[in-house]
């Protein structure tokens, strides 16, 4: 472990280990979310906290509301009640995509690689605060391009290069295989945020 | 029989007004399915809507052809908003659903006994392109080779493909923006695009409206060309026609709809003046001339079926990517 990271995990040392536990620096709180289909249950979740810097797993079996609540924090579904709050910002009733703009970034459990784009227009398109992306620019090449120009492209390709698919940048996305699609989605939610990124997966054995 | 005759007529029509109409409108469908992935079976709707705030204006309010032109594509902006609007947010189906039926809704708005005094009911509006047509500079008619236009032809069909033109090169600059990187991945996945921080809806609704707008001056040059507007020309069938001329010369190519356009235009004519020449000459002795016209669609239907299954990907496309789609 580089030493520069090391006292991020110290920070957690002296947590208890138990649900639902405050934890030293949060840059997720959530406070009674729940969601409920018909009579089902999904999801309840008193309180949870995520810590700042780290990885965190969410665990548990099928059907447990692993998923749902991702969905939920993310603004791609809507709960019953409950409140949560992202580097203090509450979030609840937020769409999705001011989400993603606030820096909380998912990716899917089914690989939404965009297919028919190349891996390099994939991973423009997680950048934010793109002036050619605005309707009254478009057709108006020169507004953009000094933008684009300074944008320094070296995110994208390190991005890229870490990922292991600097090789691949110019093949259209639905050439690369599970895997690579599931690295250039992360790669792309990278791209967009650089504070917390969820997602979703299911492990095979 | 005269082949010649045959010919001429067919590369006459598949450069014509129908042609310019279709290739007008299936640009507008091709920025709202072909890039978008928005299914609008509405797009008759607009051209309606276009043809007659241009007529209307012209014939009833006695505007000049300039304010009726403004009228028809604010006509079309309205309507694109008031379809997206509430549908967009809901699944795709929904604004398939709407946009089939609004464009009905519209069509029997039009020929509707109460508001005959407005927009002429079945019969339409009449004779209100005489400005555009005073602005003409082709004082003889143009007969180049097999190709014949009288002189009001040939203006309303330069015009035409000048618009063609110009929607066309619209298209090829919005679609290499970071715009169109948004769309098109709006059209793979637009959840996926929402993760990343881009407003779904807003660009749905944009598309949508351009494509309306693109499509409307289809609407105009079909009432100028035919100096009147009735409501039946805007069926349903003028909107999957334009489906079959955009799927044919490729969606999400830039010069698919004109391919397709110009194509679908010489086979239909081509068919049916082949027909009916060879019926009249006494070749074909089992049909009558007057079942050309229903025949024409079945060798013309059974034409699309098969591009179907031998070339999914129409004319330009690239069969390659169509593969892709499969996630």
């Amino acid at each position: 472990m580089p030493d520069d990271l090391k006292h991020l995990v110290d920070a957690l040392q002296t947590v208890p280990q138990e649900a639902g536990v405050p934890k030293p620096d949060p840059i997720l709180v959530a406070d009674g979310v729940r969601r409920h289909f018909g009579g089902l249950t999904a999801v309840d979740v008193d309180h949870v906290e995520i810590q700042r810097g780290t990885i965190t797993a969410l665990i548990g079996p099928n059907g447990a509301g692993k998923t749902t609540f991702f969905n939920l924090l993310t603004g791609f579904d809507k709960p019953n009640e409950g409140q949560w709050t992202f580097e203090g910002r509450q979030l609840a009733g937020v769409r999705p995509h001011k989400v993603a703009q606030y820096g909380m970034v998912r990716t899917f459990q089914l690989t939404k690689a965009l297919s028919r784009l190349t891996v390099m227009e994939n991973m423009r398109l997680g950048a934010q605060d793109q002036r050619g992306e605005k309707l009254f620019a478009l057709i108006f090449p020169f507004l953009w391009r000094e933008a684009r120009r300074t944008r320094s492209p070296s995110r994208r390709c390190e991005l890229l290069a870490s990922f292991n698919l600097d090789q691949k940048r110019d093949d259209m996305a639905g050439s690369l295989s599970g895997g690579q699609r599931k690295l250039l989605e992360m790669a792309r939610a990278l791209m967009v945020g650089r504070r917390w990124s969820c997602s979703t997966s299911r492990w095979r054995a | 029989m005269d082949w010649g005759n045959v010919f001429s007529q067919a590369i006459t029509q598949g450069i014509g007004i129908q042609a310019v109409i279709f290739a007008l409108a299936a640009i507008g469908l091709n920025v709202q399915f072909g890039y978008t992935g928005l299914l609008n079976f509405g797009q008759s709707g607009f051209l309606a809507v276009a043809a007659y705030g241009l007529g209307v204006s012209i014939a009833m309010m006695g505007w000049s052809l300039w304010v009726g032109l403004l009228v028809g594509i604010a006509a079309a902006v309205v309507l694109a908003l008031l379809l997206g609007a509430p549908t967009l947010r809901l699944r795709a189906d929904y604004l398939a659903i709407v946009t089939i039926a609004a464009a009905e809704i519209l069509r029997l708005v039009f020929r509707s006994v109460t508001f005959n005094p407005v927009f002429g009911g079945s019969d339409g509006i009449n004779r209100f392109a005489d400005d555009f047509y005073a602005l003409n500079p082709f004082n003889a008619g143009v007969k180049i080779g097999p190709v014949d236009f009288s002189e009001n032809d040939m203006w309303i069909v330069t015009i035409g493909w000048i618009l063609v033109v110009v929607m066309s090169v619209l298209v090829f600059l919005m679609m290499r923006s970071p715009w169109g990187r948004v769309i098109k991945a709006i059209r793979e996945d637009e959840d996926a695009v929402r993760s990343l921080g881009k407003s779904v809806y807003a660009y749905k609704l944009q598309a949508l409206t351009i494509g309306g707008v693109m499509g409307c001056f289809g609407g105009f040059v079909a009432a100028i060309a035919l100096q009147s507007v009735q409501p039946d020309y805007y069926g349903t069938d003028l909107t999957f026609f334009a489906y079959a001329v955009l799927i044919l010369g490729g969606a999400a190519r830039v010069l698919g709809p004109i391919v397709g356009s110009v194509v679908f235009w010489f086979g239909l004519v081509l068919i049916d003046s082949a027909l009916s020449n060879a019926v009249s000459s006494g070749a074909i002795t089992f049909i009558q001339s007057t079942q050309v016209g229903q025949i024409r669609y079945w060798i013309l239907g059974i034409s699309l079926m098969l591009l179907m299954i031998y070339r999914p990907q129409g004319i330009l496309g690239d069969k390659k990517e169509l593969s892709l789609d499969a996630r």
